[in-house]
């Protein structure tokens, strides 16, 4: 009785050792955007959950060297990830998509310094970029980075849902439904 | 070589014992104990539901089919209650979702601690913490290894946070109310009620969570099993309420309860390993008692059933013997230092010897009868000889001959090399003329020699309460000598006195130990009491290092939740 409590109990655990669901890659892959050979991750979908009405969401299409993907905090209203600096061990640049882009102060330039903080406004959404001022970077690694943000299409996200699910249902409510 | 399956024991006198007695039987292997530890139907179910949970979720990693199929009838659940949403709806299912929120559960998690805190119900606590922990990291685990989006194709009206299955909320409300249930309710009337008031809240948060489509019906419903089943799983297995019960009564010690399937437990067992029948269990001084569950256990049938003492022993007994050990040690330094029993099968067995030893030594003690195992390494009960009738020396008529056995009994414990350890009004009884000694739990084999000293003052003083103190050393002075009674007293004082004496003498309003000391002859030696050693120096230190750290980590943890 023992070892099948046991089993029992460490079986739902086991469950998750198998793997991630079709749509969505764990780790890194996570926020990647999808290409001919990459299909829609589960994050992505999430990203898209989160903000509904953005018609952009936030994706990485390739990495600056000594960089990773962090976790993702998907919450209703907004969607974060971070960039991490393997060589300063923190994160150094901040992804985040709301609905509506914050008001003045961030993005702003301090002492006549660089930007270290940029906003990208979509339909019915906003990204926001934030550099970590502590972490310091070569203005190459600035550039590889900023070449790596990019966005995709939530019709995209959308199709891509549909497919998987055989077009049933879909990413986004189809009729508006009582909203009180 | 053939075996009768005869019994180590004799039966106790009672004329059905000698007739048909019950074969002693050994218990197989593989087949259960009189009392197995349980986890009930009810617990078997949610394991089942676990099961099905795990296989589901396997599923849903590898076929994608299924994956769809799930999608689809979640979908059209919550495409229906979507379809019930009014304004006044919507409003009424925030509400009925509130238990799930944050602030909500902070509440739930702070009334809990207060209570166990306040009822010491350390074990709960600690199991109440990791049920809870194991309950939400385990389903946050499982929802970044499932990701799994949120409800697709619908509005959702509720805020979220994450990956959806399963649902870390419904794991952590359900695992807190379980929690509450199991370590804060009494069991009974009051835990059915509260069950039922567990599942009123679980439906309509539920059902909130459904109707604002912050859950698909398969992520709460996993949710709900995994909060379900591991507290009640943890609860079951480490605090049966049969051993650790849930009480708010004033006569909370250690005492196990006594109900019918112990008692059935205890039929078995008896008859298994002691081959005798049992008839009656009924709890028996349990006032005198801290450290064990005494009972009257009756044996046979009709009027002629004859009567058995048990000591019932369990894990809290063991743990109470560890404080009661680390307290004397810091109280007494060396004198008392001595280490803790680590299984409840050592105790029993410690005791079970003591006491065969001080019987064939001659002593006044029960008659040993052996041990009975009722659960392996966690209940067993220690038999022996009832006194039918005997009165507490305290209520009893004390004559020269009750004081004369009193003081040969400490005599012969001296020339036998034991020490009794615990002399105190509750444990002398007086049965026909007779003097008996019982609880020979703290009893020790080549005590030391303070120890042999403390016995035989505390029996003075406790023969001189129902006396006076002249007759009973006049008594003394036949078995030892003045410097033996000085020494006594010298190391008796205080602390060294088992408290109901020392209550006892006070309530007299008399200083017994003064006037003894007072008529020797002989100038008493001085004895330290407190002695230090390097090991009570380090206990002393890591009790003092504990308490601060556990302090530090208390406070935090009394004000944030566990998750």
């Amino acid at each position: 009785m023992k070892r099948v409590t046991a089993l029992l109990a460490v079986a739902p655990l086991l469950a998750g050792c198998v793997g991630s669901v079709r749509l969505g890659a764990a780790g890194s892959e996570a926020v990647f955007c999808p290409t001919d050979a990459r299909a829609v991750s589960a994050a992505l979908v999430l990203m898209a959950q989160a903000v509904p009405t953005a018609s952009r969401v936030p994706c990485v299409s390739s990495l600056a060297e000594g960089f990773t993907v962090g976790d993702l905090d998907a919450r209703s209203g907004r969607a974060r990830y971070a960039l991490r600096s393997d060589a300063h061990g923190q994160d150094a640049v901040l992804v985040t998509l709301t609905r509506a882009c914050p008001p003045a102060g961030v993005g702003a330039a301090v002492g006549g310094r660089a930007l270290s903080d940029w906003q990208v406004q979509v339909h019915g959404g906003c990204i926001s970029y934030h550099l970590d001022p502590s972490v310091v970077l070569g203005s190459q690694t600035r550039t590889q980075i900023r070449a790596g943000l990019s966005l995709v299409d939530r019709s995209v996200i959308a199709r891509a849902v549909r497919e998987s699910n055989h077009g049933h249902p879909p990413l986004d409510p189809t009729t508006t439904e009582a909203n009180p | 070589v053939t075996s009768r399956a005869e019994p180590l024991i004799e039966a106790p006198e009672t004329a059905s014992a000698s007739a048909a007695r019950p074969r002693v039987r050994r218990r197989p292997s593989g087949e259960a104990p009189p009392l197995p530890h349980q986890i009930h139907a009810s617990g078997r179910w949610w394991l089942l539901l676990a099961a099905v949970a795990a296989a589901t979720w396997i599923a849903l990693s590898t076929s994608p089919t299924f994956t769809s199929a799930l999608e689809t009838v979640d979908h059209a659940v919550l495409t229906r209650l979507a379809s019930l949403r009014t304004g006044w709806l919507t409003r009424a299912m925030r509400v009925a979702g509130q238990p799930a929120t944050g602030v909500a559960l902070q509440v739930i998690w702070l009334v809990n601690v207060v209570l166990m805190v306040v009822w010491r119900r350390w074990r709960h606590l600690l199991i109440w913490l990791c049920a809870g922990i194991v309950a939400i990291n385990g389903s946050e685990a499982l929802t970044e290894a499932m990701h799994r989006p949120r409800p697709l194709g619908i509005q959702i009206l509720g805020p979220w946070h994450g990956f959806a299955t399963p649902s870390v909320p419904m794991a952590a409300i359900s695992a807190f109310l379980l929690c509450t249930l199991y370590a804060n309710v009494p069991a009974g009337r009051p835990r059915g009620i509260g069950k039922l008031l567990a599942g009123i809240v679980l439906a309509g948060t539920l059902l909130s969570r459904l109707y604002l489509a912050q859950d698909r019906p398969s992520d709460a419903l996993f949710g709900l099993v995994i909060g379900v089943a591991v507290p009640l799983l943890a609860f079951r297995l480490l605090a049966p309420n049969a051993v650790f019960p849930v009480s708010y009564g004033r006569n909370r010690k250690a005492h196990l309860l006594i109900d019918s399937s112990r008692v059935a437990a205890i039929q078995v067992a008896f008859r298994e390993q002691l081959g005798l029948e049992v008839s009656a269990v009924v709890p028996f001084g349990l006032e005198g008692s801290g450290g064990s569950t005494p009972l009257r256990v009756s044996v046979g049938g009709g009027g002629d059933a004859g009567q058995l003492f048990a000591k019932l022993y369990s894990d809290t007994h063991v743990k109470s013997d560890r404080w009661y050990k680390l307290a004397r040690t810091l109280m007494y330094g060396r004198l008392e230092d001595e280490k803790a029993f680590n299984t409840v099968r050592r105790l029993v067995q410690y005791e079970d010897y003591v006491l065969r030893l001080l019987y064939d030594a001659g002593l006044p003690v029960p008659k040993p009868y052996g041990i009975v195992e009722i659960t392996p390494e966690r209940e067993y009960l220690l038999v022996m000889e009832f006194f039918p009738d005997a009165v507490e020396i305290g209520e009893a008529e004390v004559d020269d001959d009750i004081i004369d056995q009193g003081l040969q009994a400490v005599r012969r414990m001296w020339d036998v090399g034991l020490a009794h350890r615990d002399i105190k009004p509750a444990n002398l009884l007086v049965k026909d003329g007779g003097l008996k000694v019982i609880d020979a739990a703290f009893a020790q084999v080549r005590p030391s020699p303070w120890r042999q000293a403390v016995d035989l003052a505390n029996m003075m003083l406790v023969l001189a309460l129902r006396t006076d103190p002249a007759r009973v050393l006049g008594r003394a002075r036949k078995y030892f000598t003045d410097s033996e009674i000085a020494e006594a007293f010298a190391a008796t004082r205080g602390i060294t006195m088992p408290s109901q004496l020392r209550r006892m003498i006070r309530s007299l309003g008399r200083d017994l130990h003064g006037e003894i000391v007072a008529m020797l002859p002989v100038r008493i030696p001085r004895v330290k009491i407190q002695r230090w050693s390097v090991r009570r120096v380090c206990l002393s230190l890591f009790v003092v290092v504990l308490a601060v750290l556990a302090a530090a980590t208390a406070i935090p943890l009394i004000v944030n939740s566990p998750i």
